[in-house]
């Protein structure tokens, strides 16, 4: 495992106030924190960055987490990254297809950050 | 199939026209033999009629031919009276008696010659003149007593050119009684055949003469005179007996003849009449012929008008049956066309009259069928899009789910998120009262946020939206897995959290999530209800009826006995005091209870206030496959 301080965690969410959250623990745990209010620029943050693990959101207007997750996965020098989708859509089938498409978790807003970061901490192993 | 064409197959069919026919014929008989028999019994009479018009016939020739032979005996008999023949004779005056007998010869031409005998029967003279007879004895080669007068019997003689002779002869004497010598004429016997076969009624019909002896004297053919028959032919032997008859014979040609015959009464000849019987029997042959004529023409008659008859019968039945087939195999729009003024025609018009009955109810039945069917085309239009519009309101109503939950928990996200942050001191120090009151926003922000989760829940089992997913689990670590979930809870409160799961409860398979999250509710309430004492989860099974039973008890508050219908009931927290005292949306059970409902189990409760709760449910230990809502979760 490398230095927390050099661990990069990248997030994709539309939600501005979902982005300053998320900064907040990411940092808070000492890791460095990435994050794209735009699907798009976040794709090329992905590919400029190449984040440790990346967080997604599902709703978001134009590209859809779930096809973002694809195109990270299409990607041969992303597609490693770890996936974890950050969603306030909770419904089996959007759970299920997140699995699907390649994500290693698939966690529900309000997001119980304890619990997440341990998650993030377990996958960083 | 008609019921004729079934008649066809299982039996012999036999028209109408057919029975028609063969009655009509077998009427039509009957005046055939009816005429038959009388003409049986009409002929004998014919024949009876023939037979005396045959005797009559031959009672004339008999009487002709006497009469003949008088005459030429009556001649000659005369002419030896006559005082130039007994000169001539006295005086052998040759030219004279010459010239006397050719006058009586001319006159009289019933002979063929007269000759003059002496006294010894020595030829003196004949006319017509012939020398090779003068001077021979004629009368004793005919055997002939010329005493007295008299007819011979037929004979041959050199002399004479005819083939057969028969003479009447007659004693010659002077005035004072001396025999001077015999007159002798021959009978020309050829004119008797000609005057016979004047009286004669037909062409094929002859008529011969036989002497008392049986031979021959005149016949039609020159071949058979001088024959004796009296051996050869029956009839001959019966005439020259004397005896009278009519009879079918065969004749010397071996034609089958009728023939009549008689002796005269004077010369004792058999006279023999002669009919081919087609000839005689002619008007019974031609009766018989006319019969026969008559008869098939009957019967043509008859057979023509029954065929025809059969015909008019039975072509108005053809019609009506073929009329009835095709009604009956629904061309209701035929109709039969028979002009028959009988009662054929009034069945004709009754079939019509059905045909159109039929025709109208069925034409009724048609658009009754035909508006039936419109109003089911448009009651099925509109359930069609009624249920587009289901369709469409149903998924509006997951969508709206969806988005509420989004929605939803992205500001519960957000005011939970920065209160956290906040009294984590995440974003700096902050005063006790501060943090007091930031961890009163966090406990309310979830409190709501619990309340909309079990809304959407809620909402979400009623519109069936809830979709298990089945895998295969051990209850007992999914047990452990809920304890130590809801540990923190326990924790520094009074009472044990026991669990005792029986060894023979089997795998699971249902849905773990769901089954979770009702065991999460259950014993989250048994814990916000309990102070002291304990909570027991326990699971058994009885195989025998393929569920397991999993039992949440507690020794908390209770419920009072008149509540425990409603517990399941949404919104119902038992009292409105409870609510204050213990926190919870009051769908927590509702929802439970809707969940196991699901998963075709079912729940009790069984409580004693003030002394604790046992809530006990039931669920298949194996879930069927199909799912109960049947409805696909749309996000």
């Amino acid at each position: 495992m490398k230095n927390k301080s050099r661990t990069k965690i990248l997030l994709i969410d539309d939600d501005q106030h979902a982005m300053e959250i998320t900064e907040s623990r990411i940092k808070a745990n000492g890791y460095r924190f990435l994050g794209s209010l735009d699907p798009v620029k976040g794709i090329e943050l992905i590919r400029r960055e190449k984040p440790d693990i990346i967080l997604l959101d599902v709703a978001m207007p134009g590209v859809d987490g779930f096809s973002l997750c694809k195109i990270i996965k299409g990607d041969k020098s992303t597609k490693k990254i770890p996936i974890i989708f950050i969603t306030a859509k909770e419904l089996i089938n959007d759970v299920e297809k997140g699995f699907e498409v390649g994500a290693v978790d698939y966690v529900l807003k309000p997001v119980d950050w304890d619990r997440l970061m341990e998650k993030i901490e377990r996958i960083l192993v | 199939m008609s019921l004729i064409n079934r008649l066809k197959k299982n039996r012999i069919f036999f028209s109408i026209r057919k029975k028609i026919v063969i009655l009509l014929f077998i009427i039509a008989l009957f005046p055939v033999v009816l005429g038959y028999s009388t003409l049986l019994l009409y002929q004998n009479t014919i024949k009876e009629q023939v037979r005396s018009s045959r005797s009559a016939l031959e009672e004339s020739l008999i009487k002709l031919v006497d009469q003949y032979v008088i005459d030429c005996q009556k001649v000659i008999i005369d002419a030896a009276h006559q005082p130039t023949i007994i000169e001539g004779m006295e005086y052998w005056n040759f030219p004279k008696l010459r010239s006397r007998f050719s006058s009586i010869k001319n006159r009289y031409k019933n002979f063929t010659f007269i000759l003059a005998e002496d006294r010894r029967g020595v030829v003196k003279t004949v006319y017509p003149r012939n020398k090779s007879i003068i001077g021979k004895k004629f009368s004793a080669a005919a055997s002939i007593d010329t005493v007295k007068p008299g007819i011979s019997d037929v004979f041959y003689s050199n002399y004479i050119r005819d083939p057969a002779v028969v003479v009447v002869y007659a004693p010659v004497k002077n005035s004072a009684g001396r025999i001077l010598g015999t007159l002798v004429g021959g009978i020309d016997l050829k004119t008797l055949s000609r005057m016979l076969d004047k009286v004669k009624p037909d062409e094929n019909s002859y008529i011969y003469i036989v002497d008392r002896k049986g031979v021959v004297l005149a016949h039609p053919d020159e071949r058979m005179l001088l024959n004796d028959l009296s051996e050869d032919e029956g009839i001959v032997k019966e005439v020259i007996r004397g005896e009278t008859g009519v009879k079918k014979v065969l004749d010397y040609k071996n034609r089958k003849m009728l023939a009549a015959y008689k002796l005269t009464h004077l010369s004792k000849w058999g006279v023999i009449f002669q009919q081919p019987i087609k000839n005689a029997y002619a008007n019974l042959i031609q009766l018989k012929i006319f019969f026969i004529i008559l008869t098939f023409a009957e019967l043509a008659v008859a057979l023509f008008f029954s065929v025809r008859f059969g015909g008019m019968v039975t072509e108005p039945i053809h019609d009506l049956q073929h009329g009835a087939e095709m009604i009956g195999a629904g061309n209701l729009n035929y109709r039969l066309n028979i002009k028959t003024g009988d009662e054929i025609e009034k069945l004709a018009s009754e079939f019509n009259k059905m045909a159109e009955k039929l025709n109208e109810s069925y034409g009724g039945l048609g658009e009754k069928i035909n508006a039936a069917t419109r109003d089911l085309k448009e009651a099925h239009q509109e359930i069609e899009e009624k249920n587009i519009k289901l369709k469409e309101a149903d998924r509006l109503k997951s969508q709206f789910l969806a988005n509420m939950s989004h929605e939803l928990r992205t500001p519960m996200n957000a005011i939970i998120g920065f209160s956290a942050l906040m009294e984590e001191k995440i974003y700096g120090d902050i005063s006790e009262k501060q943090g007091d009151a930031l961890n009163k926003i966090g406990k309310n922000a979830k409190a709501l946020l619990q309340l909309i989760n079990d809304i959407l829940d809620l909402s979400r089992i009623e519109a069936g939206k809830i979709m298990l997913s089945p895998s295969k689990f051990e209850l007992k670590l999914l047990i452990d897995e809920i304890i130590v979930t809801l540990e923190p809870l326990v924790q520094g409160k009074n009472f044990v959290v026991e669990k005792s799961v029986d060894d023979n409860v089997p795998e699971l398979f249902t849905d773990r999530n769901r089954l979770k999250q009702v065991l999460v509710n259950l014993i989250t309430n048994s814990i916000k209800f309990t102070r002291e004492g304990k909570i027991k989860i326990g699971a058994s099974s009885d195989k025998s009826d393929g569920k397991v039973e999993i039992e949440v008890m507690d020794t908390g508050i209770g419920i009072q006995e008149e509540d425990l219908p409603y517990i399941f009931d949404e919104f119902r927290q038992v009292d409105g005091s409870s609510t204050r005292q213990y926190s919870g949306t009051g769908l927590g059970l509702s929802i439970t209870k809707k969940l196991i409902d699901i998963m075709e189990g079912e729940i009790r409760a069984e409580s004693v206030f003030g002394r604790g709760t046992t809530l006990t449910l039931k669920i298949p230990v194996v879930m069927k496959k199909e799912d109960k809502t049947g409805k696909a979760e749309k996000a």
